[in-house]
């Protein structure tokens, strides 16, 4: 396989914190518009995934490209929405602004500016919210704000940090809805979640992490199958506690 | 009435007055909401009496106060950035704490040590607006053109880094150049009100204006406006009160602006 085929190309990918990696040899590629839902327990490192793939954290080896490139390039068209964000600020930001943010470094004229956010708040049914304080907001609005952050600027490639957490099911079928429409248009997603279930109505492919990639495949039978692996390479698993979904769909 | 008025802003020390508080509000309007936003109201307070430690050493040495000062609010604005980044994110009350008493003993230190008392000390560190020059309004609005430029090409990227600093990091942004960049006008804005407006009423101008417009209205773009109007408003007001009765400026200032927060605050909650 070529690198350029990948949209999304890490290769042996190593990060951590402090004298500890909590991932190690991450290696995957992703091909344009493919949809992946990234799973794995609570501190297997999904998190740390995407930070180490954005540069947030620096990685320790390997390396990631998209579409042939150094992130460093590509950062522009790499939309991320972080798991959670603390924000207690006393100084008012709307949403229309928190949006905005998402374009910061994007070098785009004023016109365009509003056209785009006109366009996601759309896209996100926020409309109605847009002269609203960013901290009034209740969790679900607040977690749709970040999406739209992430979209705004009309990225090529997608990193959902549990981006269904607090969504009520309208606004989960919406989000989906919304993803899948992305991905009609080539973009390529990772969505990290708890649920499975939901998931793998959804994804194009799974992928389990658990410290290393322990499974990535299509969901489906073979997902049955590949979590199970994952569940029977425990050392880490039985450790941090596997998380109930996956549990449960498979009679443990 | 008018006429009286006329005669005022004949004085020249009146103007002086007048324009240095109108530079100061534009400078407050500018740094305060950023100073909320990244909760570091302190380090107005911190900055401004360790200065006392680098002009006591600057004194010491024989060096110009007034460079010392500048160069030395700036200086301390970055060590304060250094340690919170150090420290992690949130530890600002610590690195603030840390330079305001290493600056402050220095300056204490160093003072004890030269003979006779240093009397500029004093007009640096409590200000008076109404002994102030042509040259210190002249530097004053300088600084202020530097804050407008700096903050009208980057506002944008300063308040990402201040809302989510991980996220400009993806984003692409230079994030330790702007957060530097940020701490360095802290400095310089807080040594420059310094002079006119001594440590008080500088920690008041460069926080209430923008708490009140912050309780005020819903977008960040408003609140740099009306914080600036705010402190427009309660300076040259608070000056003319002041003149009338026969008060000195500086705590009449600080008393309106508490006031009119503590009103608005009252009405909106
Ligand atoms: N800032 C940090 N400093 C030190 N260790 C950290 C830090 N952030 C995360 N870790 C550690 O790294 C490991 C992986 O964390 P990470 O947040 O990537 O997990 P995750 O898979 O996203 O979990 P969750 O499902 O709970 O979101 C955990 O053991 C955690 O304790
Ligand atoms: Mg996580």
């Amino acid at each position: 396989m070529r690198i350029d085929d990948c949209c999304l190309y890490v290769k042996d990918l190593s990060a951590g914190y402090g004298g500890r990696n909590v991932i190690e040899g991450i290696s995957l590629c992703l091909k344009r518009g493919v949809f992946l839902g990234l799973i794995g327990p609570n501190g297997a490192g999904k998190t740390t995934l995407f930070k180490a793939i954005l540069g947030i954290l620096p990685k320790r080896t390997g390396e990631v490209l998209v579409f042939g490139q150094p992130v460093d390039i590509m950062r522009s068209r790499i939309g991320y929405v972080p798991q959670y964000l603390h924000t207690d600020m006393v100084v008012p930001l709307s949403v229309e602004e928190m949006v905005g943010l998402g374009l910061v470094g994007r070098g785009i004229s004023v016109e365009n500016r509003r056209n785009y956010i006109d366009d996601v708040l759309n896209r996100l049914s926020l409309t109605h919210l847009r002269d609203r304080r960013y901290t009034s907001l209740s969790m679900g609005e607040k977690q749709r704000v970040l999406i739209a952050r992430a979209l705004v600027k009309q990225p090529v490639l997608l990193l959902l940090d549990e981006p269904t957490a607090s969504l009520d099911e309208p606004s989960e079928q919406g989000l989906f809805s919304l993803l899948e429409e992305l991905k009609q248009e080539g973009i390529t997603i990772v969505m990290i979640s708890h649920d499975i279930g939901v998931l793998s109505r959804v994804v194009d492919e799974v992928a389990c992490l658990n410290r290393r990639l322990v499974y990535h495949g299509r969901p489906g039978e073979e997902l049955a199958a590949g979590i199970e692996g994952a569940y029977k390479c425990p050392v880490d698993l039985i450790a941090h506690g596997a998380p109930h979904k996956i549990l449960k769909e498979h009679g443990e | 009435m008018i006429a009286h008025l006329y005669d005022i802003l004949a004085l020249p020390f009146v103007r002086y007055a007048i324009a240095s508080l109108a530079v100061g509000s534009v400078v407050a309007g500018i740094l305060g909401p950023f100073i909320l936003m990244r909760r570091i109201g302190f380090i107005v307070g911190g900055i401004s009496h360790a200065l006392l430690g680098v002009v006591g050493i600057g004194i010491l040495f024989g060096l110009s106060p007034f460079w010392m000062a500048i160069l030395g609010a700036v200086f301390l604005s970055l060590l304060i950035a250094w340690i919170e980044r150090r420290m992690g994110r949130g530890y600002s009350d610590f690195s603030i704490a840390v330079v305001w008493t290493l600056g402050m003993s220095l300056g204490i230190l160093s003072l004890s040590r030269v003979r006779g008392y240093a009397p500029d000390i004093v007009s640096y560190l409590f200000g008076n607006v109404l002994l102030l020059r042509g040259k210190d309004v002249f530097f004053a609005s300088i600084v202020a053109g530097i804050l407008i430029l700096v903050f009208g090409l980057f506002y944008r990227q300063m308040t990402l880094i201040c809302v989510d600093e991980e996220f400009a990091t993806a984003q692409g942004m230079r994030v330790r150049f702007f957060y530097y960049l940020l701490f360095t006008m802290i400095g310089l804005g807080i040594v420059v009100l310094l002079k006119a407006f001594g440590i008080i009423l500088m920690i008041s101008m460069l926080i209430i204006p923008s708490a009140i417009a912050s309780l005020l209205v819903d977008r960040l773009s408003q609140v740099w406006l009306v914080s600036m109007a705010i402190a427009l408003f309660a300076s040259i007001g608070g000056f003319f009160v002041a003149y009338a009765m026969d008060f000195s400026v500086a705590p009449v200032v600080a008393i309106l602006l508490s006031l009119i927060y503590l009103i608005v605050l009252i009405v909106k909650r």
